[in-house]
């Protein structure tokens, strides 16, 4: 097996509860489109962001940071392998990826994910698989599966935890009312620097939102607002699935140092979590299991 | 510092005083010692929780404090050293080797009532809303905390001295050594002591009622809260022209026995005091005799008391004033009406062990040694029995119902006006107003139907039904003077809602700016209806009357609450009860819990009114000021830019159609497409009701039916109807082109009541649901209206099949159980 962990920063430029999930500048949530950003589109970018917050504006992307290895003799002992031409590629989902939760019509606290059209690119290699609600039926639509057929829901988060200590670590971040208060003063400074002039409207709008946090007590207040701002950044969804559908391996060079099983279902196992609702970003953590048999066996 | 509890502000404070001075029964601490309190509280800014005791958890520890002083050695011109009792608190849990986390009034009065409360406050403790009496008492035995068995440890403090552990065998050896400690030859006269440390499971178990009571049965539970109540009453009455001693006697279940012009005091041969009273025309005299507490009422010239301890002598001036036996109380009086008032305590106190220890007592320093004479009951028919209390207390909580359901209409209207972004003409400036507006308008709508949910919780414990529904808009005044109108957002509108939301002392002309004051109501006129005029002066108004019904219900818990505990509708149905450190549920600011006794009920209340027109402690988060605030953003935006608009042109009181319920004023739809996307937003808005009705309305529902009924309401809200209301704000309002825009009218059919049938309901509901769904997916093909209803319409379609599903019982149950899983749990992907 071919173990491909991948991770980091990602946004999400879609309105929060209470919002509607299509409402296009936030207002009754947590986020808000900010002076001189398009209007909100739900989608989930793990590359490429639109208009990217200060000081997220430069690390957003999913990159695969470690590749291992197992064979059938060992398969619980995984080798790690320090120069996989797959170290380094972009991680992506595309055709417009969003959580299609709408506001609970459709599951309650689950985060499906839909489109799942996974790419993994880089060194000249490209892995491709479209996640399929049913193979045998690839027609069906999300909303048929969810008004008909809700047990197909198989691209939905397991578990969704508040507190996590999983994101903490990953993030940093570890006490959720001081970061916000952090980035209040790092915004302050930033909107006072004659450097950044043209961010003030924007930079003044995302001040405004956090300076919310101090009108909240734990019983009292905004805490409709402050409470889930705060805990957005340590709340954490788990997802494991197999990927239904046809994976497709590009290596034109043969830079993979052996042959990456296209005729099973890969599986994938994630976690997505510690969402920043003043910068947009989120974190992803996980690994794409592949069959995988190296140059020197047979086949 | 704790968050637990309440937090009580000066009002709550005032009225405790002014309660309890009437059940201190002359005593419990002079009048002047608890205003002196109130006011260090104040300087000090830091106000009590009251908490009640079954929200102590087992193991938590309680005590409880009281002063114990000499007349003469205490000068209302000094201040009271309250910290005396803070001293004697510490001291306690350091002799018992335990925190002690709560703080426990013993006896009520206006100063022994405020003492454990400045103690609570100032050591950041909760104070617990159980007292040890129902009233006052000269003797400690004479305390229900004195009955639990085993040894009393007690802690003294006193000037200038450290604090002293006292063990004594029993409450009546201790009150031995204390008369000679504090009162005896060469001692200060003044000192504070606490005791009666136990774990809340023993208190608990010292309480009539509640979880784990019943052992002794005879501590007074809520005695703050009826405290308070008892001086909310007369001060109620007071700021509406009504009799206070009227409403004294009603909160007491006592009658007026003397009414006079003059009191003097005086000690007796028998070591007691006597206040006599000399009647108005000067003939007759009644003479009260104390040993601090009332111990005896004895019309000068009879034959026999006319009323005697445990039974309460207390009183008041005509005009609402309240007062004790203490020297420099009665000057403050001097020269007004005063009347005296005999209540009968509870039948529980009325037991011979009691009846005995006052008899001896009374005996001891009176020289009365008859038997005891029982007050009668307040007349020989209460001016209200318990069924006409309950008759109004369900005419009152439909009434609330039906105006926090106006009220939250209005608000959404007026959030669905405002432009909202720099698209509409605004700079980025009035964009982040306009959306903070919103935001914090549809907030406050959230809360009214939180409180529209509490009422529907309280007229379900109480034994009457959910209520849903209500007259279309416009209507006329009704509450206030302001009408109810669905306008757009405007100056207007802002005073009008900041008016509807003011404090029940708050005058007039402060929150209400150019609306006319109302009239005060004909009382003649207003003579045999259900309920006081005065409660349509202010929603706080209102809820105040339901809370002194819920007080003054001749009744205990049980008889008052007889709704099915099964019945009603919390955070955890609704999973807005998110756990988080220090508090559970708010989640979208909705809060929402059982009722199945006073403290729930007093609680529901409590949270309507702290979020409404709040207190002078947290007025901060209340709506009153939210709203205060915008008005004040909204005039300076304006000054900075006379041209601006903040809200859309929507038309005032859009309908469908004219309705026989409503004043003038409404504004029929014309344009067709309007009217058919209006009919589709009434026709979610009216299903949502009947979801509404059958979750709040319907005891005998499986929990499937329950969880299939929650699971479709809250997106019904935010994914159906609000989308469909902001694409009314696009839509011409008329045939001919104008500016107008339409907006969501939220009509009410006379078709909408509670769906008794399961299946019944459960069809009809699914059946809805499709045709909304089919309706909304064909105006979403037409060119005039936005690809918004098509998608509108695929989330009716998966509403109404997965709402068929869970009834069914076929949808898949991992799917069911909320994602979020207990905060403290934590699990690794795997």
């Amino acid at each position: 097996m071919l173990f491909i962990g991948f991770s980091g920063y990602w946004q999400l430029r879609m309105a929060l509860d209470p919002d509607p999930n299509d409402e296009p500048l936030g207002i009754s949530g947590p986020v808000r489109v900010v002076p001189g950003e398009p209007v909100f589109d739900g989608l989930l970018r793990l590359q490429n962001p639109v208009c990217p917050r200060f000081p997220h504006d430069t690390d957003i992307g999913v990159f695969v940071d470690k590749v291992e290895t197992s064979n059938a003799e060992t398969p619980n002992h995984r080798h790690v392998i320090d120069n996989h031409p797959l170290l380094g590629a972009a991680v992506d989902l595309i055709d417009g990826p969003k959580f299609e939760e709408r506001g609970f019509v459709t599951v309650y606290q689950k985060m499906p994910i839909e489109p799942f059209h996974l790419r993994i690119t880089g060194n000249d290699i490209q892995l491709a698989v479209d996640d399929m609600w049913d193979p045998t039926n690839p027609d069906l639509t999300y909303d048929q599966v969810c008004a008909y057929e809700p047990g197909l829901l198989s691209r939905r988060s397991l578990n969704v935890q508040p507190g996590s200590m999983i994101v903490a670590e990953a993030t940093g971040i570890t006490d959720y009312v001081e970061y916000r208060r952090e980035r209040r003063r790092l915004l302050e400074a930033r909107r006072d620097d004659p450097a950044h002039e043209g961010e003030y409207p924007a930079l003044s709008v995302r001040i405004n939102d956090l300076a919310k946090d101090e009108l909240a007590t734990p019983t009292a207040g905004l805490v409709g607002l402050a409470v889930p701002a705060q805990q957005f950044l340590g709340l954490c969804g788990f997802y494991a699935f197999l990927i239904q559908g046809t994976p497709t391996v590009q290596d034109p060079n043969h830079r993979l140092p052996g042959r990456i099983g296209v005729s099973q279902q890969w599986s994938i196992k994630f976690w997505m979590g510690g969402f920043d609702v003043d910068t947009l970003t989120a974190y992803i953590k996980g690994t794409l299991v592949v069959p995988f048999a190296p140059n020197n066996r047979p086949g | 510092m704790t968050d637990r509890g309440r937090l009580l502000n000066r009002q709550d404070l005032e009225d405790l005083l002014d309660g309890a001075a009437l059940l201190g029964a002359g005593g419990g601490g002079p009048r002047w010692v608890g205003a002196q309190i109130i006011d260090a509280i104040e300087a000090m800014d830091r106000w009590p929780r009251l908490i009640q005791p079954e929200d102590l958890r087992d193991d938590e520890r309680v005590a409880g404090t009281a002063s114990i002083a000499l007349p003469t050695a205490i000068n209302s011109t000094d201040p009271f050293p309250w910290q005396l009792s803070q001293q004697a608190f510490l001291a306690l849990e350091g002799a018992s080797g335990h925190v002690l986390d709560a703080v426990l009034p013993i006896a009520l009065g206006p100063g022994n009532a405020l003492l454990p409360a400045i103690v609570a406050a100032s050591l950041g403790r909760p104070l617990v809303d159980v007292a040890a009496a129902p009233r006052a008492c000269p003797f400690l035995a004479g305390y229900s905390f004195a009955l639990l068995p085993g040894p009393v440890r007690a802690t003294l403090a006193m000037p200038g001295n450290p604090p002293q552990t006292l063990n004594a065998p029993n409450a009546i050896a201790l009150q031995q050594i204390l008369m000679t400690e504090v009162l005896g030859p060469g001692s200060p006269g003044v000192a504070s002591i606490a005791l009666f440390a136990m774990t809340a499971k023993t208190l608990r178990s010292a309480i009539p009622m509640g979880p784990g009571g019943g052992q002794i049965g005879l501590a007074y539970n809520y005695g703050l809260s009826r405290a308070m109540a008892l001086g909310r009453a007369v001060r109620v009455a007071r700021a509406h022209g009504r009799d206070p001693v009227q409403a004294a006697c009603v909160g007491l279940g006592g009658r007026v026995v003397f009414r006079a012009l003059q009191a003097h005091d005086a000690p007796t041969k028998s070591g007691s005091s006597a206040l006599t009273f000399t009647a108005l025309d000067g003939q007759s005299s009644l003479s009260v005799y104390h040993l601090a507490e009332n111990l005896m009422a004895w019309r000068v010239g009879d034959l026999a008391p006319l009323a005697m301890g445990p039974d309460i002598i207390t009183y008041l001036t005509a005009d609402g004033r309240t007062f004790t036996n203490d020297a420099t109380d009665l000057a403050a009086v001097a020269g007004h009406e005063m009347v005296v008032i005999t209540a009968p305590v509870p039948g529980a106190w009325r037991a011979p062990p009691f009846v005995f220890g006052w008899g001896a007592g009374i005996a001891a320093t009176t020289g009365y040694a008859g038997a005891f004479v029982p007050v009668p009951p307040r007349d020989t028919a209460p001016a209200k029995p318990a069924p006409n209390i309950r008759d109004e207390l369900i005419h009152l909580l439909h009434e609330a119902s039906e105006l926090e359901h106006f009220i939250c209409c209005q608000y959404l209207y007026a959030a669905f006006s405002l432009k909202q972004g720099e698209g509409e003409g605004l700079t980025w400036q009035e964009a982040m107003h306009t959306r903070d507006w919103a935001q914090m308008l549809l907030l406050v709508a959230r809360q009214e139907m939180e409180h529209l949910g509490l009422a529907a919780n309280l007229l379900t414990a109480v034994g009457g039904a959910p209520h849903f529904t209500r007259p279309n808009f416009p209507q006329s005044p009704r509450y206030a003077e302001l009408p109810f109108t669905l306008v757009p957002f405007s100056e207007d509108m802002l005073q009008r809602f900041v008016c509807l939301e003011r404090p029940m002392d708050t005058p007039w002309h402060e929150a209400c700016g150019p609306f006319r004051e109302p009239s005060r109501p004909d009382l003649a006129l207003t003579a045999g209806l259900a309920h006081s005029p005065e409660i349509r002066d202010s929603l706080a108004a209102l809820y105040d009357r339901i809370r002194t019904l819920i007080m003054t219900f001749p009744g205990d818990d049980a008889a008052l609450f007889i709704g099915p505990a099964n019945a009603e509708i919390d955070g955890n149905i609704l999973h807005v009860n998110f756990p988080r450190a220090g508090a559970l549920g708010g989640i979208f600011d909705v809060t929402l819990f059982d009722i199945m006794d006073r403290p729930s009920a007093l609680r529901a209340i409590d949270l309507i009114v702290e979020q409404g027109e709040g207190t002078s402690g947290a007025e901060e988060f209340t709506h009153y000021r939210w709203f205060r605030d915008m008005l004040d953003q909204y005039r300076a935006a304006r000054r900075a830019n006379p041209g601006f608009e903040p809200a859309r042109a929507l038309v005032a009181n859009p309908t469908l159609s004219r309705h026989a319920n409503t004043s003038r004023g409404e504004t029929l739809i014309t344009n067709p497409a309007a009217r058919e996307v209006l009919a589709l937003f009434n026709g979610a808005y009216e299903t949502l009701l009947l979801f509404m009705y059958r979750l709040y309305g319907h005891p005998e529902l499986a929990t499937v039916q329950v969880t299939a009924l929650a699971y479709t309401m809250f997106p019904m809200m935010t994914q159906v109807i609000r989308p469909l209301a902001e694409i009314l704000t696009a839509l011409p309002a008329f045939d001919n082109p104008t500016a107008h825009r339409a907006g969501p009218s939220f009509e009410i059919s006379s078709a909408i009541s509670l769906l008794p049938h399961a299946a019944a309901a459960q069809q009809v509901l699914t059946e809805k649901l499709a045709a909304l769904s089919q309706t909304a997916i064909a105006l979403g093909q037409r060119d005039d209206l936005p690809d918004r209803l098509t998608s509108i319409g695929q989330n009716l379609l998966i509403l109404s099949t997965k709402f068929n599903s869970i009834c069914a019982g076929t949808y898949p149950p991992d799917l069911l159980i909320p994602g979020v899983q207990h905060y403290f749990t934590q699990n690794t992907p795997g």
